[in-house]
């Protein structure tokens, strides 16, 4: 472990400009935050506990343009430039990991992902004390964690812990003025991460939960719980784990086919060309999003889909939450 | 502000009843007015929706012109009233969220007023030449 | 809003539950003070019957789905914008007035959710209670209270409420209240340049996202398949093949300005003399977008250039006396 005094996330922006990268920060936006492309340290906000758009947009963007189609088809370059995330979370880097399972598994690998993550740089910023929404602890993560990220900062107020786990990290480490880190730097985090994990305020139970979510599918308890959602779908939006898209083209004689962003809140996405639609009713579609995350995924990758970031408790309209939805199926549901 | 090169495209509306039969008219009495606009027939102005409008603008269109009977002589009663109030709202839109209103027109052409129309298409072209290539809500491939 | 209240409301619903075959009402969510709505059957669940400043969602959507799966009446509680939506969808013929019964709260303001989140001194978990008592927000966890002046925690939208008093009821709590008719606010971006308020709107609406919440939580925007948004088709196994193969899509998902643009003017001229003015749509953003602003603009115009007062039971579009000369 390594130890800086000043504040690395800053100062490591104009290094890693210099060494070829783009780099990506959270920026304030009105009152919230985004990750956005930064030119200088200056432009990079510390205070939030973590942003309102997931970093998932940086290796999945929400639009990408896959050809170009006139007389002819056009192919757009694949872009895979050197990029570098400062101040992810560890729930979002844990996030991409799991991204990683379904768009770089064995069978197929997705070409347009795999650009921008293999040249991936992630500098993790381990949160001192997790935010109102946020449960990560509950799903086997920790504020501190390091799954998925190059450098781990810990923020000790006048100095920051860091530790690096890649290759690159070690590299990335050494281009500013770092020292070895003393016992007494390494207790100070210690404590600090010991203390952070005592202070979540929402827990989500995950023993058994396969098992219960499998002798439930058709209780009426979703029917229940769906009443007031409206499938915005702004919960998969938002998830830094949710990866459905469509492929559209747009345009008659000369356009784009496109990749988008899709939701399986959305009623379209399940509708068949013979109108026939098998999630026609909000509640069912309610009921894949928990089903897809809890269960479906474990069955296909070993892990839940779910990084315990509660951005989707914090943004649902009609405050679905998806805590209490799984806690209450213990006691709500009926096995039928 | 003129571009002498730019050749605007507008795009019209013209209800089946008049301002149809007026440019129809313009064109056997051998009025000239400017090639630019693209006539689109349709039964009533009253059916001109405010999304076909922007989409007009969306795919590149200049200017737009609703061009319906006069008021009172709607072969469907109360059509061009109801396309005078979505002018009126789309317009007030439109300024607002600071695109120039002025590439929106309504106009009222009756069957045998091929020489009114063919003026103020002419009139209009020459407006929105001095105004420039409509670039804020055009889509951008 | 305070205690009183919630108890008066409790008695109004203990008394029609028997003749109502459900009750729409809010209830506070487990883990936070915010309020969330919710469908009462029966007699011991009217305990758990809230109303607080933090009762903010409209139950004007789920009144209508709750409407159509049951056959008797149903009974909801209205602030002054919930109102004004229930009584536009009874004049679209939405919604039967005869088995609706309107509990009418007269309503000083709703609480920004996320203003409050940031103020609040207390974990969330811990909070009791919020009541709203002599235009303060008091927030009780425990044995301590804090006390923020509504002014700061106030949702925008409430400040020009033109009827917070329910336009429609059959039963009202609290004491009537005065509106406001108050444009200033839109005055302010209308005395800005052109090439300003492009430069503003455009800079807004980069940040949209097309998640449609907006869309899919006004209680005004029930149609299936809407114009400008593709997350839903209305097909039916009679739709012939041409139909389905040649559909005109006007708008696709792509995230740019002018795409934006289109699907928020489009929406909002369809709400032209019929929004509710509840902020609904600006409160599900998740990237903050100034909805309301556009909403206001079009209220402004159809109030001022066709004098057309909303809530009239001719609608604003099938009106024609009312078109201003000389235009």
């Amino acid at each position: 472990m390594k130890v800086y005094s000043g504040n690395f996330l800053r100062d490591i922006v104009s290094k890693l400009i210099e060494d070829g990268y783009k780099v990506y920060g959270a920026v304030k936006t009105k009152d919230y935050y985004v990750f956005d492309e930064i030119k200088s340290g200056e432009e990079i906000s510390l205070e939030y506990c973590n942003t309102r758009k997931s970093p998932k947009e940086i290796v999945f963007p929400e639009n990408e343009v896959l050809i170009k189609y006139s007389k002819w088809i056009e192919e757009i370059p694949i872009d895979d430039s050197k990029r570098a995330i400062v101040g992810i979370r560890p729930c979002d880097a844990k996030a991409l990991t799991l991204l990683d399972k379904v768009f770089l598994n064995d069978d197929f690998k997705d070409p347009y992902y795999e650009a921008r993550r293999k040249n991936l740089l992630l500098i993790g910023y381990a949160c001192n004390e997790p935010g109102e929404y946020c449960f990560c602890e509950s799903l086997g993560l920790s504020p501190f964690g390091s799954e998925g990220l190059d450098i781990l900062v810990s923020d000790l107020g006048d100095r920051q812990v860091l530790e690096a786990f890649t290759e690159e990290g070690h590299k990335v480490l050494e281009m500013l003025d770092v020292k070895d880190a003393s016992e007494e730097d390494i207790k100070a985090r210690d404590e600090l991460r010991d203390k952070a994990v005592k202070m979540f305020r929402r827990k989500l139970e995950v023993e058994n939960l396969r098992e219960i979510l499998e002798k439930n599918f058709e209780s009426d308890y979703w029917e229940k719980i769906a009443l007031t959602c409206v499938s915005c779908g702004v919960c998969t939006y938002l998830c830094p784990t949710c990866f459905c898209f469509d492929i559209l083209d747009e345009g008659e004689e000369e356009g784009v086919r496109y990749r988008a962003w899709d939701s399986c809140q959305f009623p379209l996405y399940t509708l068949e060309s013979s109108s026939h639609n098998p999630r026609r009713e909000k509640w069912q579609r309610l009921r894949n999003r928990f089903y897809d995350k809890f269960y479906y995924m474990v069955e296909k990758t070993g892990e839940i889909f779910c990084v315990g970031c509660g951005r989707c408790i914090e943004a649902c309209p009609m405050g679905i939450d998806i805590t209490e939805v799984l806690n209450g199926l213990r006691e709500g549901g009926e096995s039928k | 502000m003129g571009d002498k090169k730019f050749d605007p495209k507008i795009v019209t509306f013209a209800c089946n009843w008049c301002s149809y039969a007026g440019a129809d008219l313009a064109g056997t009495s051998r009025l000239q007015y400017p090639p630019n606009i693209r006539i689109i027939r349709v039964m009533c102005s009253g059916m001109v929706n405010p999304a076909l409008v922007l989409y007009a603008f969306k795919k590149g269109a200049d200017g737009v012109v609703i061009a319906g009977c006069h008021p009172g002589d709607c072969h469907y009663n109360v059509g061009n009233y109801y396309a005078k109030k979505r002018v009126i709202l789309l317009k007030e839109l439109l300024n607002f969220v600071g695109f120039e209103d002025e590439r929106l027109k309504l106009l009222w052409a009756s069957a045998s007023e091929g020489k009114k129309f063919a003026e103020e298409m002419t009139d209009f072209v020459d407006k929105i030449k001095e105004l420039g290539p409509q670039e804020k809500l055009a889509e951008k491939r | 809003m305070n205690k009183n209240m919630v108890e008066e409301l409790k008695k109004v619903c203990g008394d029609i539950i028997d003749d109502v075959e459900a009750i729409i009402a809010y209830r506070k969510k487990a883990t936070e003070p915010r309020e969330v709505l919710t469908v009462i059957e029966s007699k011991e669940e009217i305990d758990s019957i809230t109303l607080s400043p933090l009762s903010f969602n409209n139950p004007a959507k789920l009144l209508c789905q709750e409407l159509n799966k049951r056959n008797g009446k149903i009974a909801v509680v209205a602030k002054g914008c919930d109102s004004r939506a229930i009584r536009q969808l009874v004049i679209e013929e939405k919604i039967d007035r005869e088995r609706v019964y309107i509990i009418g709260i007269s309503c000083p303001g709703v609480v920004d959710y996320r203003k409050f989140v940031k103020k609040v001194k207390f974990k969330l978990s811990e909070i009791e209670s919020v009541e709203l008592l002599d235009g303060k927000v008091v927030i009780t966890a425990g044995s301590e209270k804090q006390e923020i002046p509504f002014d700061e925690v106030i949702f925008e939208n409430c400040l020009y409420c033109s009827q917070p008093t329910p336009i429609e009821y059959d039963v009202l709590l609290g004491e009537p209240l005065e509106g406001r008719s108050d444009f200033s606010d839109i005055e302010e971006i209308e005395k800005l340049p052109l090439e300003d308020r492009w430069k503003f709107w455009s800079e807004e609406f980069k940040k949209c996202i097309r998640c449609h919440a907006c869309r899919s939580v006004c209680p005004l925007c029930y149609c299936t398949e809407c114009l400008v948004d593709p997350t839903n088709l209305a097909v039916s196994p009679m739709t012939p093949a041409e139909e389905k193969a040649s559909y005109p899509r006007m708008l696709g998902k792509t995230i740019s300005v002018e795409d934006n643009l289109f699907y928020h003017l489009v929406r909002v001229l369809h709400h032209a003399g019929r929004c509710a003015e509840c902020g609904e749509c600006e409160r599900a953003c998740p990237m903050g977008l100034p909805l309301r602003k556009l909403e206001r603009k079009l209220q402004k115009v159809v109030v001022e250039v066709f004098g057309y007062k909303p809530g009239e039971e001719i609608p604003f579009l099938s009106k024609l006396d009312i078109l201003p000369e000389g235009r």
